[in-house]
């Protein structure tokens, strides 16, 4: 801005540019007093252009091309700016020159980054630790669970070692919360009426909040269902209830409130990592001592506190957090220090959303004991923790192959069709993890329970939020209480659902594919009976008449056709499900029996799951 | 006499706040005996940056009552910096 060497013309022009410059632009002269302001220095210092003419900014004396300066409005406002300088001369003398640009929006993302960074490697620092300890604390429990149960109840030893397991327990709540920070705790997301849930809690609320601290709930009618881990979102509310009510050391009121909201685009832009859709919000207000912005910014770090005398564990904060980003949500604070906070819950919208059922666990009853002959196969590749499982199990009853891998484990079930139940631990060496043995062991047997043991909430296992169908979750570290009182209710859900009653008869000359049947059967809870050819299977038919719920009969029979069979059953059981098997000439069967609704053809060669699948459209299994 | 006083302005633990910090430690460590140094920090005392008439920080003002005079940024530029206080440096001021 030479203006010596400029026409009358340009100045206009360049006057245009500096009145319309969106950064703003002042001069000043070489002691750093104002001679020039446009008009965006409005915006950035709270005052107008003419006011800021003569005030003393101060020469912008700086290396490199830019630097940054925090601009301070009147009133207390602050403006993260950018400034930049060239030379230049203003009436006839030397001046300097500053365009100046608001930088506080970026700033702002840059410190948001910066602290999801931090929390991100904190989260995994805390994960590995967390995890390797909970592996520990398993055995520690395990054995000294072990030892209690031997102990004479009268020895002097009982209380040092029941002391020993109740440190090792809190221990465990420790590591669960260090990983419910680190988003890596399983969860067991189902479909929940957050209003329901927040009256459910009132009593417990009372009940740890006090008689000095009032608790007001104010719940959205037509509340949207989430779905979410119960358990941890009911955690999540009673830490920021606690927080509220250590904020208002002599009492005060703590108000719950329920609401939907959508969240836009420009919201979710103005916030990293928030998808745009619809959440359903949880704010839990107080005014109490509020924040300030240096506390405010720590908070949410584990082990971050501020309470003194052992009155806080600095890892409340870390829950809500880490729960709401597994969740799918997020978690806002607004303080204000000496009036209050409020802190919001964003919880997306279940998809689809459906009746939603009360979350009633019952209590576990003591080590539910093993039934006849139940059998279970253990994979685990820490040979202390597997050595616990198995002693665990064996004592209560259970017959038990164990594996320290998954190839073994799969060898081990093919062989064992008695195994009702794979425990796996989730990280197996090898190459192949507890899911993926899950997955192969389910495909040698539909039918296989499982049961896997982790510490972590693999995204892997979970599919659109949930667990796959068939799969339970047990979290280390686990009790052998736990583990009984698991494996027994997964094993007696088995006998409650699809178990028919009856018998089926299987007809096949072949030893190797009726072994093969009846196996498949046999490990989805049937009862068999066999025959080997035309006669014995109509004696047999015969005999159990009304017994028999089915029949898998081969076509190729030694004295008659199979399918020949079937007029003969008929005559007795009109209505008995046949499932005829061959290996040529479907289609002339297909057509002879074509009126026939109880029967089906079965293709050579069949999968169990294609056999269980016919038997399913037959009705006999449901 | 008094030896004259440089004034820095800084907002809390700002990032530009910190630079200039180390900044001013560096001048304060070339020119020490002659002059004093006071950070004042606008968070904690606005009523000085107010009278001051602070518009932005990090701000080094040296209040001397003749040609009292102001640099705004991080006082990075530490040789124009005592140029500008009428300062060459040490040497020079022995
Ligand atoms: N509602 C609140 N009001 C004031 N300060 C709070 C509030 N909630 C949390 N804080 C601050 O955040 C810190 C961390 O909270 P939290 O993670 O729950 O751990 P803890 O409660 O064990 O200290 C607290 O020590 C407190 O300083
Ligand atoms: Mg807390």
């Amino acid at each position: 801005m030479n203006s010596a060497h400029l026409s009358s013309g340009d100045q206009t022009e360049l006057r245009f540019l500096v009145d319309k410059n969106a950064d703003g632009i002042v001069v000043v002269d070489e002691f750093g007093t104002i001679l020039f302001a446009n008009p965006a220095t409005e915006a950035l210092f709270g005052r107008t252009p003419d006011s800021l003419v003569g005030s003393p900014v101060g020469v912008p004396l700086f290396t490199g091309e830019t630097t940054e300066i925090t601009i301070h409005k009147p009133g207390g406002d602050q403006i993260d700016a950018e400034i930049r300088v060239v030379e230049t001369k203003w009436g006839g003398k030397p001046a300097l020159l500053a365009s100046i640009r608001d930088i506080s929006v970026r700033k702002a993302l840059e410190e948001q980054r910066r602290h999801t960074n931090k929390m991100e490697a904190i989260g995994r620092l805390t994960a590995g630790i967390a995890h390797d300890f909970n592996n520990l604390l398993t055995v520690v429990l395990g054995n000294l669970e072990y030892a209690r149960r031997r102990m004479a109840e009268s020895s002097p030893l009982l209380k040092p070692l029941e002391n020993a397991a109740r440190g090792a327990r809190r221990a465990a709540t420790l590591t669960e919360r260090l990983l419910a920070f680190a988003r890596r705790k399983p969860l067991e997301p189902k479909l929940v009426d957050s209003n329901a849930l927040v009256l459910g809690m009132s009593e417990l609320l009372e009940r740890t909040l006090g008689e000095s601290t009032k608790i007001r709930t104010i719940l959205a009618e037509d509340l949207w269902t989430i779905e979410v881990d119960p358990t941890e979102l009911e955690t999540a509310i009673l830490n920021l209830a606690v927080n509220a009510r250590d904020a208002m050391p002599d009492g005060g009121e703590v108000v719950i409130e329920t609401s939907n909201i959508e969240l836009d685009e420009s919201y979710a832009s103005a916030e990293m990592e928030v998808t745009p859709g619809s959440y359903i919000q949880i704010a839990v207000t107080d005014n109490g001592t509020g924040m300030a912005p240096d506390v405010l910014r720590q908070v949410f770090e584990p082990f971050f506190t501020t309470k003194r005398d052992g009155n806080g564990t600095g890892l409340g904060l870390s829950q809500v957090y880490g729960f709401t980003k597994q969740s799918g949500g997020h978690v806002q604070l607004y303080s204000e220090p000496g009036h209050g906070t409020t802190a919001k819950i964003y919880l997306p919208k279940a998809r689809g959303s459906a009746p939603v059922q009360a979350n009633t666990k019952k209590p576990a009853e003591n080590f539910p004991a093993a039934r006849n002959g139940e059998t279970l196969l253990v994979v685990e590749d820490d040979q202390d923790v597997r050595n616990y499982a198995v002693s665990s199990l064996k004592e209560l009853g259970y017959t038990i192959y164990a594996a320290g891998d998954g190839f073994s484990a799969l060898e081990l079930l093919k062989q064992n069709p008695t195994i009702q139940l794979l425990l796996t631990d989730l990280g197996l060496p090898g190459g192949m993890d507890g899911k993926m043995l899950a997955s192969q062991a389910r495909q040698l047997r539909s039918d296989l329970k499982v049961l896997i043991m982790t510490a972590y909430a693999w995204n892997a296992l979970v599919q659109d939020g949930r667990l796959q169908a068939g799969v339970d979750l047990l979290t280390k570290p686990f009790s052998a209480s736990a583990l009984a009182c698991h494996v027994r209710e997964i094993l007696d859900r088995e006998q409650k659902s699809a178990l028919p009653a009856g018998k089926i008869l299987v007809v096949d000359d072949q030893p190797l594919l009726r072994t093969f049947v009846v196996d498949a059967l046999a490990s989805a809870g049937f009862q068999l009976e066999e025959a080997q050819n035309f006669n014995q299977a109509l004696a047999r038919v015969r005999m159990l008449s009304a017994e028999l719920t089915g029949a898998i009969i081969d076509i190729g029979l030694p004295d008659r056709r199979g399918d020949q069979l079937v007029p003969e059953i008929r005559k007795i059981r009109p209505d008995l499900p046949i499932l005829l098997a061959t290996g040529f000439g479907q289609d002339a069967f297909r057509s002879q029996f074509f009126s026939d609704q109880k029967l089906r053809i079965l293709e050579k060669p069949f999968s169990p799951e294609q056999l269980i699948d016919e038997l399913r459209k037959l009705g006999v299994v449901k | 006499m008094n030896a004259p006083l440089l004034r820095l302005y800084i907002a809390g633990k700002s990032l530009s706040s910190q630079r200039a910090e180390q900044n001013l430690d560096k001048i304060r460590s070339l020119v020490a005996a002659h002059f004093t140094f006071e950070i004042v920090d606008v968070l904690e005392r606005p009523e000085l940056a107010e009278k001051a008439g602070i518009l932005a920080t990090p701000t080094l003002a040296y209040e001397h009552t003749e040609r009292p005079r102001r640099i705004v940024g991080d006082i990075s530029d530490i040789k124009k910096i005592l140029e500008f206080l009428g300062i060459e440096g040490k040497e020079e001021m022995q």
